[in-house]
């Protein structure tokens, strides 16, 4: 099996559904390069799946353009586009066995037999399931189901390769699994990939660049660590990972995405931040729970953050007010003057235990601070 | 090591021995108790069917080996004389043929002609689909015999569409579509077709819009997806339906009476003769133990179709 790279480009993709006031799909643009894995990631209800079935053609966008290779495919119909699409439910067809599944494109193609048992062979041994191929799709397990799905999808070659939600019926562990196989066929076809979850971490760990969609808007189009490290708006500093939000008073920008930021809680710092911040109004400092070192107030030992001793950054004192064990880490939520409460996350150590009541001093690094404006 | 575990397993093991059928004997009177329980929630609806069903059969049974005497009295005797009777008489051969082509006709008729609705009724995703199903099935709330007079009044030889054909001088004599066949299985399929209706709904729960989704993403047009997935995923509701009307349909007696006219000869309507009419009941009863023969052998004929259809 190989794959046409095909490139997509989605032009003020639109859908407002019959009898809604506002559009589940909010002219959106995006623009995924050949052989890219893009994961579309949000909360549910977020238009995820109506773009999906949009650039499949199972749905008709109110406005815009679906080009794919330079060529405008609305108005083209599903079965005239070629791409190939992993449903949540699998939607293996039950009258079928697990090789009609997998041929079932092909005879559409009008290929001959000889060619189509080969593809199907071939496509069934690349997800490990040749020896099944004359079960029915209900004597399957769920990940094999699953794979039956993405051999099925895969063995037309299609343009596209389009998923959505595909882990979500699966156990956490047989997950993990799938993601790396998934992953590992889709860059070794190197099929262009859109993949719909509202998983961070399937996200993350899979996709060359993430799309976070809020309210039917793309809030963020950028590799994993960019949209970790420099989230674009304050609600994709929420839902990618967790986050403290430091409120600034005073905003000066320096250009090229650097500022010096006043907050009550830390004086004022250097930092960067997204580019184009004007006004303090709104606008707050993200610092990740992790990334914060803490120590008992009083001991004489540098606070640690991530086994590096911190370059003389601003420290804020606290008290412990909770802390979960969830054995790597211990989550603190600490009290600190101004009122707010701070998250730290620390890497569990052999004999020390914060415990709730602990009076701490908290150690902040400039560079881990990231500005994000009112959005 | 490995030794001291020998000598702890085998001490363990047999007191595991001795205790082991201790458990599984409960286990196997439960398994039993709650089988009888489940076997006892049966008898009323077994004595019910007992009274109702299997008695009168045999009964039925009993009367069609009696023989009908010359003088028109009853002999009680054991022979197969009727069952010669009926089988030898091309009339009854006629009978029966004809009572199958007009149940095969209602049959098919009803399913193509339901097929469609109950298609859209299960796919629809409009806020009124619970008042659609209950629409389509609101002709059973009218009787039979009601609706059969309706029919007469739109298909009679004074009936609605002759009246308006002989006044546009379309024809110039009533067409004849009442007291025939035709009248008896146009009125039979608008009778039956709520059932169908019903029996196919219930049978296409296979079908599913993400499976009819995924076949067009995978190249296939509106007609393969139709004839390569929704059509096989439906097949079960098919033949239920189809069994449904059929079996309703041969056994149906005041319809094809009165649309017929006495002129449309089936096994219901010749039952009802000879028993009411002739008064030979030991041939009206073989000509009913006939009828059940039929019934079975196309249940026999839709079990084998499902089973079929399930597995491949
Ligand atoms: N057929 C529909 N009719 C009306 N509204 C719909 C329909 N399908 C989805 N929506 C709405 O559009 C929005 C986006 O839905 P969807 O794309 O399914 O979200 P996601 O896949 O991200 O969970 C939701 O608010 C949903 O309620
Ligand atoms: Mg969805």
């Amino acid at each position: 099996m190989s794959s046409a790279q095909a490139h997509l480009e989605l032009r003020g993709l639109n859908k407002t559904y019959p009898n809604t006031e506002s559009p589940a799909v909010d002219s959106i643009d995006l623009n995924v390069a050949e052989g890219e894995l893009v994961a579309l990631l949000g909360p549910s209800g977020c238009g995820k799946t109506t773009t999906l079935r949009m650039v499949a053609g199972l749905l008709d966008p109110s406005a815009g353009e679906i080009v794919v290779n330079g060529k405008d495919l609305v108005g083209t119909p599903v079965h005239k586009r070629g791409m190939g699409m992993v449903f949540q439910s699998y939607a293996l067809f039950p009258h079928m066995t697990v090789a009609e599944n997998v041929g079932f494109g092909l005879q559409m193609r009008k290929l001959p037999r000889k060619e189509v048992k080969d593809r199907v062979q071939e496509a069934l041994a690349m997800v490990q399931l040749d020896h099944l191929a004359q079960r029915r799709p209900a004597a399957l397990s769920g990940g094999q189901q699953q794979r039956v799905a993405l051999a099925r999808a895969l063995v037309v070659e299609p343009t596209l390769l389009l998923l959505d939600e595909p882990l979500s019926n699966l156990d956490a562990k047989l997950r993990e699994a799938m993601r790396r196989e998934i992953k590992q066929i889709q860059q070794r076809l190197g099929t262009t990939t859109l993949f719909v979850t509202h998983d961070q971490d399937e996200a993350l760990d899979m996709a060359d660049k993430i799309a976070i969609m809020h309210n039917g808007v793309i809030a963020q189009y950028a590799p994993p660590e960019e949209i970790f490290d420099r989230p674009a708006t304050r609600f994709v500093a929420t839902f990618v990972g967790k986050a403290n939000f430091i409120e600034a008073t005073e905003v000066v920008g320096r250009g090229g995405g650097r500022y010096r930021v006043s907050s009550d809680l830390l004086g004022t710092l250097e930092v960067e931040g997204v580019e184009g911040i004007e006004a303090a109004e709104d606008a707050a400092l993200v610092v990740r729970p992790h990334r914060l070192g803490v120590r008992r107030r009083g001991e004489s030992s540098a606070p640690q953050i991530g086994g590096e001793i911190v370059p003389g950054g601003p420290v804020v004192p606290g008290r412990v007010v909770d802390s979960a064990y969830t054995g790597n880490v211990r989550s603190l939520v600490v009290d600190v003057p101004d009122g707010q409460q701070i998250m730290i996350d620390e890497l569990t150590v052999r004999d020390r235990a914060l415990a709730i009541g602990d009076e701490v001093e908290i150690a902040f690094d400039p560079d881990d601070a990231f500005l994000v404006g009112s959005r | 090591m490995s030794a001291a575990k020998t000598t702890q397993g085998t001490p363990g093991a047999a007191p595991g021995d001795t205790s082991r059928p201790a458990p599984l004997l409960p286990g196997r009177g439960n398994r039993s108790r709650t089988r009888w329980e489940l076997l006892a929630l049966l008898i009323p609806g077994l004595i019910g069917l007992l009274l109702a069903f299997i008695l009168p059969v045999l009964a039925m049974f009993r009367m069609s080996l009696n023989e009908h005497g010359t003088a028109g009295a009853l002999v009680e005797t054991i022979s197969i004389a009727s069952y010669q009777a009926v089988l030898s008489d091309p009339f009854y051969w006629q009978v029966i043929w004809n009572t199958l082509v007009m149940g095969f006709g209602c049959a098919l008729a009803a399913v193509v002609l339901s097929y469609p609705l109950a298609l859209f009724l299960v796919r629809t995703t409009s806020k009124w689909k619970g008042v659609l199903i209950a629409l389509a099935i609101a002709p059973l709330l009218t009787s039979a015999v009601a609706r059969t007079f309706g029919w007469i009044a739109i298909l009679g030889d004074q009936g609605m569409i002759n009246s308006v054909l002989l006044a546009l001088g379309v024809v110039e004599t009533p067409l004849r579509m009442n007291n025939n066949m035709f009248g008896s299985t146009v009125a039979l399929v608008e009778i039956l077709m709520p059932y169908s209706i019903l029996a196919m709904i219930s049978g296409f729960g296979r079908l599913n819009p993400a499976l009819e989704e995924a076949a067009g993403s995978l190249g296939a047009s509106k007609f393969k997806v139709f004839t390569k997935v929704t059509l096989p995923l439906t097949l079960p509701g098919i033949f239920t339906g189809f069994l449904l009307v059929f079996v309703l349909a041969i056994s149906a007696f005041v319809t094809p009476r009165l649309m017929g006219g006495g002129r449309v000869f089936i096994l219901a309507t010749e039952i009802y003769n000879e028993a009411t009419q002739t008064l030979n009941w030991p041939l009206a009863s073989a000509l009913a133990m006939i009828l059940l023969v039929v019934f079975g052998l196309f249940i026999l004929l839709y079990q084998r179709a499902v089973k079929r259809i399930d597995q491949g």
